[in-house]
Order: C-alpha cells, then structure tokens, then sequence
C-alpha cells in the first residue's frame, strides 16, 4: 500500500513555520525582482514556494561563497583559533529534484571520500531537506535527460506536492518524521497528479564516449564567444572548487574558503607561471569532461543534474547541455573533425 | 543586399580581408556575433538595433589566428577600437573598420541606458561608413547624475546594496575591451591587493578599482553592465567618470583617434588648477 500524505492547508502554513521557527533555522526560496533566491523565513513575508526554477543554488547553503575557516589574532593568547561549524537545526524548503541530486553528489565528494569536509558534513547533519515536485519544466530544464525526474526524493528528507490550496507532504527520513508529527497536518488519501515529463531534449554519451572524445578537433569550435567569466561554475549545484586565502587586517584576520573556477584563467597557472588550461577551449573542454567523465570516473555520478542554471545565468548565453550533446553527437557519428582550428574565443592575452 | 554585405563582399574578393567579425542572423538563436570567412554566406551579415555585442573585445584572439581582419562597429565599439589603437595594442594597417549608422541598440525592445549617453553614432577613424545617423543625440548621463545628486549616505547605501550582489564572476572583466591586463589586480597573490572572498569590502574595492583603471579610457559601450548577471549597475561608475573627464579636460574617451587617454599622458602644460581641485 502507498505511504499516506499528510495535507497541509495554504492559510495554515505559516502557523506550520512559526511552531518550527522555534527550534529550527527556516531557509526558503523567496522572489526577489525576478529571481528566486533562498533566504531565512521571514515572519512579514508571504510564502509562496516556486513551481519550478530557482536561481540561488542548494550549494550556497551548505558550501557558502565566503566560508570562514580559521580566527587569527596576534594579541591574543591563543593566536589562532579555528571556527567550529554551525550547529542550529535548520530546515530547507523548497529544493527542487536536481538540488537534491546535486546534495547526493556533493556527499559523495565530500563525506564518502578520503578527504572529509568537516564543515560541509556539520551543515549536512544539523539541516532536514523538504523538496518540493516541480510544476513544469521550463525551457532551460532537463533534469529528465540527466537520469532525475521533477518528482524525484534523492536527497531529501520531506517531499511536497503542490495541490489546489495547500500543499501534501510525506516524510522519507527518520528526520522528516520528527517534523511532520504535528498536529496542523492532517492525514489525507489524497494523492499528487502524476504528470508526463518530456526528455531527450540533451541526450549525452557515455563517459567513456568523452573520454576518447579528448583529442577531438571539435573542441575548438564550441562555445566560441564564451568570456570565461566563472558565473556557470558559480550557478552549478555540483561544481565546488574552492581557494584557500588568508585576510590581514594589520594584526588579526581570517582564513576562508572561497570559490573558484576552473574557468578562470588564474586558476590553472602553474607558481614558475606555466598555464596548461591558457587558451579559452581548453578550459570549456575541462569544465564539460568533468561534468560527465571525471567526475563520474571518480565518483560513479555523473556531475550535472540538468538544473540549467548555467544557460540562465550565462551572459553571452552559450549552452553547455547543448555543447555537450553537440559533442556526444559528434562522438557517436565518429567524424572527428568537423571543424578548422579559428575559434574566436575570448581569452585575455595568450601565452 | 544592403551595402555594408556588398562592401564586405568585395573586401573579400579584394583580398583586403580574410576573415569579418561581425553579427549573424540565426533562426534558433537570433543575432549572435559570428566569424565570417571567404566562403560563408554573407548574406545572413546583419547590422540592426539588436547588435549588442562589442566586437573589439574578440579582435586580439582573431588578430592571433588572421592577418587582415575586418570589423563591424557601432560608435562605442569604434570609441573603444580608437583607445586601443592609440594604447598600441594592434597595429591599424592590419584592421578594416566597417562603421553603419548606429541609432542606439535595444535588448527585449528596451533601449540601453547608454545610448541615452551617446553622442558617437558612427565610429571615428572608419575605414568605410553607410547611412547617416537619424539624429545626433548629445549626451544626457541622467542616470549617473541621479545618483550623484543624493546624499552621500543614500549613495553608499545604492551601491552597497548592489555590490553586495556580486559573485565575483568577473564577467564585466572578461567582457572589456580595456582590461587587457597580462595578470589582473584581482588575480595577484604577493601581494594580495584585494581580498579574493565576496563580502562588501572587497567587492567595493573590485569594483572601484577597476572603475579606477578605466577613467578616461572607458568608451561606454556599456557591456560590462549588459552581461552582469548580478545586474549591477555598472555604468554608473564609469559615466561618472567620464563625466568628470569631460569637464576637466574637455574631451571625450576615444573620439579623437592617435591620442592617448586624458589620464595616461604628461603634459607639462596641462593647467595644474586639477591637481588642487579647483
């Protein structure tokens, strides 16, 4: 028999939150002239959770753009002191299917691998992760061709389901339960529409495919006016390279994480001043084999779960699900060359 | 076929150029910047109001792979090109500026704030020139004065507000003509002039110093605020700027071809009332 739902009524959800805002840290996406972004609940605010795309990233709550890792201060009798990890519980609404699997993924890189991020693994325990099944597919999604579909629960604790007036939940985690047992939801046989999602819109080839695909001459073709400014990898639920800097401020600072990106052209450029990524194409044909063969290689998943973010946000909109099927298309037909070496890419001055 | 598709044909078969950046006219994506070649179709070369992009930005890679290259501009392109040129950044023999009336550019059929700025319709220092424009427009910079017309303390609160937003991408970077740096400011470690985390600070400093680095340089192509995908209001710093480059030096960035900018020469007669900010 399939698990009951539980229904929650629109009117009464914001009663639901502040009953949990007591013991919990609330984060939910809220519209902010135009653009979802996930922010703490806000008792003024109206709730409004989005039916499909949210711009903001699952990654910038658990990986933050400015992490501090270390206090440094000359005076003091311990001079350095590390920052111990957040431990609040928090809840996350909201978060959509390819969010979910981004979470799957970036456990597997960071708690499941020799290399244990003891920040990001505190940030996973303390949060419960309510999803929500998407409405629609917008035109840049396609989390369908990467294996997930809107109505998938990896990753998360709760799942939502939009209905008329309110919404049907259901716990999957010993987490979510603790949540749902309360008294302004009530037992429902209601179940959620199942709706038909379209897929192939960017099929893609197997890992092994791009791996022989390295040498290929295709590769200086594609995405020929991209900037390499870092916003795809920045946007990327999945993508988490990061820097190590230290901040002075005279006699104290701080050490943080911060992001970085493959895209840059710092990035790869070697301490004597080598840079083996110099040229635009190198670091594209970088970014998209790892996405769908090293990380798969290493982790056994391939890196993107077709979110989209990176053909929103991308100024001079190239697409990489678009490249990458051009790509896997170009494998699969074997004809290795299909184009001449002038690529007009963007890179600042070449070696 | 327009005038500038039959110029450019001629070029080609002239051999005066080997290859032509300019915009093409696609079904799926609409006008994008493209390469053209000898054996292309140059009938899909289009040069109307939805022609964002600026072109120079890709010259140097192309001038890399080309010996004669040909370029279509608009006149803040052109503006750019010139400051380029006179900064020797390219040699001028190798390039042939292709300049049609520009009558401001829209992107969603919403004009751009710098066109309303404009006064440089068709580029200076053009090779070959099409049309006249409709009207020649003088600069308003009512988006900047705006902002200078606040108290200070609603100033800060305005860009703090937005500088707050940026992710550091450093897409208005990658985007400029100008910042052709062999390692940016940004990007240097011993020593680290900017802090590289995203907080107001040094998101503040970013984005001052590279406003900085641009005064009386910047051509006001207004890219760097096009592609912000924070959608910060870029612009406002350098028209700023300029602004103030206009009225101490009374010229306008890159409308003079040959001279280099206001800010990067020594003159010892240059009125020394400037200096004590009279």
């Amino acid at each position: 028999m399939a698990k009951k739902w539980k229904r929650l009524e629109k009117s009464r959800i914001k009663e639901f939150l502040n009953e949990l805002h007591a013991s919990y840290e609330i984060w939910l996406p809220y519209l902010e002239e135009d653009k979802w972004r996930f922010k703490e609940y806000d008792i003024e605010k109206e709730i409004d959770l989005p039916s499909s795309f949210v711009h903001d990233s699952i990654k910038r709550l658990f990986l933050p753009r400015r992490k501090r890792i270390m206090e440094f201060n000359k005076h003091k009798k311990w001079p350095v002191v590390p920052v111990s990890p957040p431990a609040a519980n928090r809840l996350l609404m909201g978060i959509h299917a390819c969010d979910g699997a981004a979470l799957q993924y970036l456990d597997r890189v960071f708690i499941d691998s020799p290399y244990k991020d003891t920040f990001y693994e505190a940030e996973r325990n303390r949060t419960v992760i309510a999803g929500i099944q998407c409405d629609r597919m917008e035109s840049m999604c396609h989390c369908t061709d990467r294996g997930i579909s809107p109505e998938h629960r990896d990753g998360m604790d709760i799942i939502m389901s939009r209905t008329k007036n309110g919404y049907l939940l259901q716990a999957i985690t010993e987490k979510g339960h603790t949540i749902l047992n309360n008294r302004i939801l009530a037992e429902t046989d209601e179940q959620p529409v199942k709706k038909e999602w379209s897929d192939q819109r960017y099929p893609l080839a197997t890992p092994e495919a791009f791996l022989e695909s390295y040498s290929v001459d295709i590769w200086r073709d594609v995405m020929k006016y991209c900037l390499t400014c870092g916003i795809c990898t920045f946007g990327c639920p999945t993508c988490t390279c990061f820097h190590v800097a230290d901040e002075l401020y005279k006699n104290e600072g701080e050490r943080v994480a911060v992001w970085d990106s493959c895209q840059f052209r710092s990035y790869s450029r070697m301490a004597a001043g080598h840079n083996p990524r110099a040229r635009t194409f190198e670091r594209i044909k970088n970014r998209i084999m790892d996405k769908f063969a090293y990380s798969f290689l290493r982790y056994g998943q391939i890196s993107c779960t077709g979110c989209g973010r990176c053909v929103v946000s991308c100024p001079v909109k190239c697409s990489l699900p678009e490249t990458a099927t051009l790509i896997s298309n170009t494998i699969k037909q074997k004809k290795p060359s299909l184009a001449s070496s002038d690529a007009v890419s963007r890179s600042k001055p070449e070696q | 076929m327009t005038d500038l598709q039959t110029q450019v044909k001629e070029l080609f078969s002239n051999k005066k150029i080997d290859v032509l950046l300019g915009w093409i006219v696609d079904n799926n994506s609409g006008i994008q910047p493209h390469l053209f070649r000898i054996q292309d179709d140059i009938s899909r070369l289009v040069f109307n109001d939805q022609c964002l992009d600026n072109l120079v930005t890709h010259l140097p890679t192309v001038l890399k792979q080309h010996r004669k290259v040909g370029i279509v501009v608009k006149g803040c392109d052109g503006r750019s090109l010139i400051t380029l040129l006179a900064e020797k950044q390219f040699e001028r023999e190798r390039i042939i500026v292709l300049a049609p009336a520009c009558n401001g550019v829209a992107a969603n059929s919403v004009k751009l704030g710098k066109c309303a700025d404009c006064a440089t319709h068709i580029a200076p220092n053009a090779d070959y020139t099409y049309d006249d424009p409709d009207t020649v427009s003088s600069p308003e910079f009512k988006e900047s004065q705006q902002i200078e017309d606040l108290p200070y303390y609603k100033r800060w609160k305005f860009f703090a507000d937005h500088f707050d937003r940026c992710d550091r991408c450093y897409a208005c970077r990658q985007v400029c003509p100008m910042c052709y740096c062999e390692i940016c400011i940004v990007d240097q470690q011993d020593p680290q002039w900017i802090d590289p985390s995203t907080k107001l600070s040094a998101n503040t400093m970013w984005h001052l110093i590279r406003a900085y680095h641009l005064a009386g340089r910047c051509a006001d192509c207004g890219e760097c605020e096009r592609i912000c995908p924070e959608h910060i209001p870029l612009r406002i710093l350098n028209t700023s700027l300029e602004k103030a480059i206009i009225e101490m030096f009374k010229t306008r960035p890159g409308t003079i071809p040959d001279v280099l900018p206001v800010l990067v020469t020594f003159n010892k007669d240059t009125d020394e009332g400037i200096m004590k900010g009279a």
